[in-house]
């Protein structure tokens, strides 16, 4: 009896958290302006490579010192949670739209149709993804877009393959052949039954895939595709403090950390999500 | 700022360079006997001794491999390698006596015929878009006397032959006859100090020391003149023994080199770095008091004093010093009268393109200077670009704002200004200066030095005020060298091998 109520506190604990982080996160981008301390393009050529102010030789005014042109690291890093989680959170949405369709078509008409989304899905998986964004950003060009919707292309298929296997049981229920028996359309039919049974999973990929597509989209800023490298994103600052990571450490282990957050709160958020929402799983 | 092309093929190695530091760190020295390796950023992408494309490192390879009529020394001079002795038998005609006894590497004999064959190569496309002999010369033809006499005629006098003989490699010529031009590019038969045997593109050239050279074999045996985009992996196999030259450190990274192994070696270097500003691009830029305004913008002494840690100094002229006139002053850093000349001029708060895609530290100088900008009122957009279509944009003059690029090390006020006029091939920025071009030209086949040399500061002072571009520092050329290594560093980026020697 107590085993099973700590495992179920233990759990809303872990979604609190997961919320929590999130929330901070979404607060900190939406005022991002309010909060930052200087602008985060701000270069100040004789405050180079300050250390952050709880090390010795730092300064209060950077907290988390500054990079090598002398711009304050806390400031990009706030500045740069806009990027991660606009990017995040739009190639998750881009993709739950076409994967979720994929997903019903497929389920739903079955044989060629499926068989050739399924042909897609299994293609696109065999490809390994980051060399695919490369290619793809590198005849597309950069941009918020063309990253949002090469990241899409990664997480459509992991809508697509769960939103089927949920289609496939979904479709033989009593109430969806009742609905086709008294003459309901199609489209009506995908729309009121089939996607609206189907939502649980879709939420939950839709969280995991977040949380792919901002670790994807800083994978590529750190290797310089995407988006134009002036604008602070946590993947580029990576990059700018690889080459002194011997010198000033604090420039890469901000921004890692801050990507790490975020996807453990975007991924604890998922697991909750999971647990409350899947009632196969053990409650 | 928006966005631009982003995807630089440079970038991404040096992404994977990283991981491979992080998970991978030296794996142990190599014993002291083995080759000596220099390790740059830039790949060879060819060993066609007709398309040399910079000064290293297929400069530095060519070097080593071919020989030239005449070499440049480190201070401007110049060393008779293939040819003897020279002279200008009439202002037109330069004769020149050749080294007897020379074969290249494949047996094939040195000759007047030789030479005729490749200087008659350079220029047939595509050599002649790099090799640039003839068109700066003004060579017309090329005479054969005796098998070991030529001459080379022009078609107005020149000062500057011997300066080009010194770009012109002389490479075995029925191997270039009878070989594709690929191949040839690929299997390079020169008479040069060094013989390549094994060239693996993105990678690596290995080279053995020629035993039958006319000069001597030279001292350091082997050599591998390897690729290593990354600069951190570059120091770190400095450190562990594995690299013997590191090429192009920066100067916050210098430091790094410093160890029981190797140390960081730095000289004056001669490259001027700006920022190109595109003539045939966006208009504001086509307005004189605009470029100015530009230059006034850009706090260069700060960033010379911080960037490169005070390693280098602003350049006060298109020419390098001794020649340059002294008159010349940098720009002041002054903000109010930059906003006052956009003014003036009508262009407040035009968009910029800022181009950045070769060079150490290019980023960091690109992003500063974008903040000046800004803070003048532009708008400012960075564009970076891989380096291969960084330089193919140069060749193409494709850039319409303003560049990061570095003028080669010249110490020779005539080759310098050139690179400005409008029909130059050199000319990135599509600057285009009737009155400037008939100053240089004029001066080009002034023989009298002290006529040609008013004519040459002329020149030099319209352009400084004319602003082509955003004119930054000398390059600082900073170099991680093995303590095994006696090196001497020239100012002008090539690496001559041939000169190093082992410490005892």
């Amino acid at each position: 009896m107590t085993g099973f109520s700590n495992r179920f506190l233990i759990g809303h604990a872990v979604g609190i958290a997961g919320v929590a982080i999130i929330v901070a996160a979404v607060a900190i981008a939406v005022f991002a302006p309010l909060i930052a301390p200087v602008p985060a393009s701000q270069i100040d050529l004789h405050a180079r490579l300050v250390p952050p102010a709880f090390v010795e030789g730092g300064s209060a005014k950077h907290f988390f010192g500054t990079d090598n042109l002398g711009r304050d690291i806390l400031a990009r890093l706030i500045y740069g949670s806009r990027i991660s989680l606009a990017v995040g959170t739009a190639a998750a949405l881009l993709g739950a739209v076409i994967g979720s369709l994929m997903g019903i078509l497929a389920g739903y008409f079955g044989g060629r149709v499926d068989a050739a989304i399924s042909w897609f899905v299994d293609v696109q998986l065999a490809f390994p993804f980051t060399l695919l964004a490369i290619f793809l950003l590198g005849t597309l060009g950069g941009g918020f877009y063309a990253v949002v919707i090469v990241l899409a292309l990664a997480t459509w298929v992991n809508y697509a393959r769960v939103v089927r296997a949920q289609v496939l049981t979904v479709k033989v229920q009593d109430y969806v052949l009742a609905a086709r028996a008294v003459g309901v359309g199609t489209p009506r039919t995908l729309w009121r039954y089939i996607f609206a049974n189907s939502t649980a999973p879709i939420i939950v990929v839709a969280s995991f895939s977040t949380a792919q597509a901002i670790l994807t989209q800083a994978a590529l800023s750190f290797l310089g595709v995407g988006i134009d490298p002036s604008i602070p994103s946590w993947g580029a600052m990576l990059n700018d403090g690889r080459e002194y990571l011997q010198k000033a450490w604090w420039i890469a282990t901000f921004p890692g950390l801050a990507i790490a957050l975020t996807v453990l709160g975007v991924n604890l958020f998922g697991d909750w999500l999971r647990d409350r929402l899947d009632p196969r799983s053990a409650r | 700022m928006t966005s631009g092309p982003i995807l630089t093929r440079r970038q991404l190695g040096q992404g994977a360079a990283a991981l491979a530091i992080l998970m991978s760190l030296p794996s142990g020295a190599f014993a002291q006997t083995g080759p000596i390796v220099i390790a740059s950023e830039d790949d060879v992408s060819t060993l066609d001794p007709h398309l040399i494309r910079n000064n290293h490192p297929i400069g530095s390879v060519v070097w080593s491999v071919f020989d030239s009529l005449v070499r440049r020394n480190a201070d401007g001079t110049h060393e008779p390698r293939l040819a003897l002795s020279w002279e200008q038998v009439e202002p037109t005609r330069w004769r020149f006596k050749l080294r007897e006894g020379v074969t290249f590497t494949n047996g094939e004999k040195f000759d007047a015929a030789a030479v005729k064959y490749n200087f008659e190569r350079m220029n047939i496309s595509p050599f002649n878009t790099e090799s640039q002999l003839w068109p700066q010369t003004g060579l017309t033809a090329i005479e054969i006397v005796d098998p070991l006499t030529i001459d080379l005629v022009t078609s107005a006098p020149t000062i500057n032959m011997l300066y080009w003989l010194e770009e012109a490699f002389i490479g075995a010529p029925a191997h270039l006859k009878d070989t594709p031009a690929d191949v040839a590019g690929a299997k390079p038969i020169g008479s040069g100090p060094y013989v390549v045997t094994e060239w693996l593109q993105g990678d690596r050239v290995v080279l053995k020391a020629n035993a039958r050279h006319w000069n001597g074999e030279p001292a350091i045996k082997d050599v591998i003149f390897r690729d290593i985009p990354e600069l951190s992996s570059r120091i770190n196999e400095l450190k562990a023994g594995s690299v013997d030259i590191a090429v192009g450190l920066t100067p916050d990274t210098a430091d790094g080199a410093n160890s029981d192994k190797s140390k960081a070696v730095a000289v004056a270097g001669l490259r001027k770095m700006h920022m190109g500003i595109s003539c045939n691009g966006i208009e504001p830029l086509k307005d004189k008091r605009v470029r100015q305004a530009l230059n006034y913008a850009v706090d260069v002494k700060t960033m010379v004093e911080t960037l490169l840690g005070g390693q280098t100094k602003p350049i006060a002229s298109i020419v390098n010093p001794p020649n340059n006139n002294p008159d010349l002053k940098p720009f002041d850093y002054d903000p109010e009268k930059a906003k006052a000349l956009l003014a003036e001029a009508g262009f407040t708060d035009f968009e910029i393109p800022i181009a950045y895609g070769r060079y150490p530290a290019a980023k960091e100088a690109s992003e500063t200077i974008a903040a000046y900008l800004e803070a003048i009122g532009l708008k400012p957009k960075i564009e970076a670009y891989e380096p291969g279509k960084f330089v193919e944009m140069i060749r193409a003059k494709a850039f319409t704002g303003i560049y990061y690029y570095g003028w080669a090390s010249l110490i020779n006020p005539s080759v310098e200004l050139v690179i400005l006029t409008s029909d130059a091939v050199d000319n990135s920025n599509g600057y285009n200066n009737p009155d400037y071009d008939a100053l240089v030209k004029k001066a080009s086949v002034t023989l009298d030095d002290g006529e040609r040399q008013k004519l040459l500061t002329a020149a030099e002072t319209m352009i400084w005020d004319d602003c082509p571009w955003i004119y930054l520092w000398y390059l600082p050329a900073l170099y991680g060298v093995s303590n095994r290594l006696d090196f001497p560093v020239r100012p002008d980026d090539y690496v001559e091998i041939y000169r190093a020697k082992l410490k005892a």
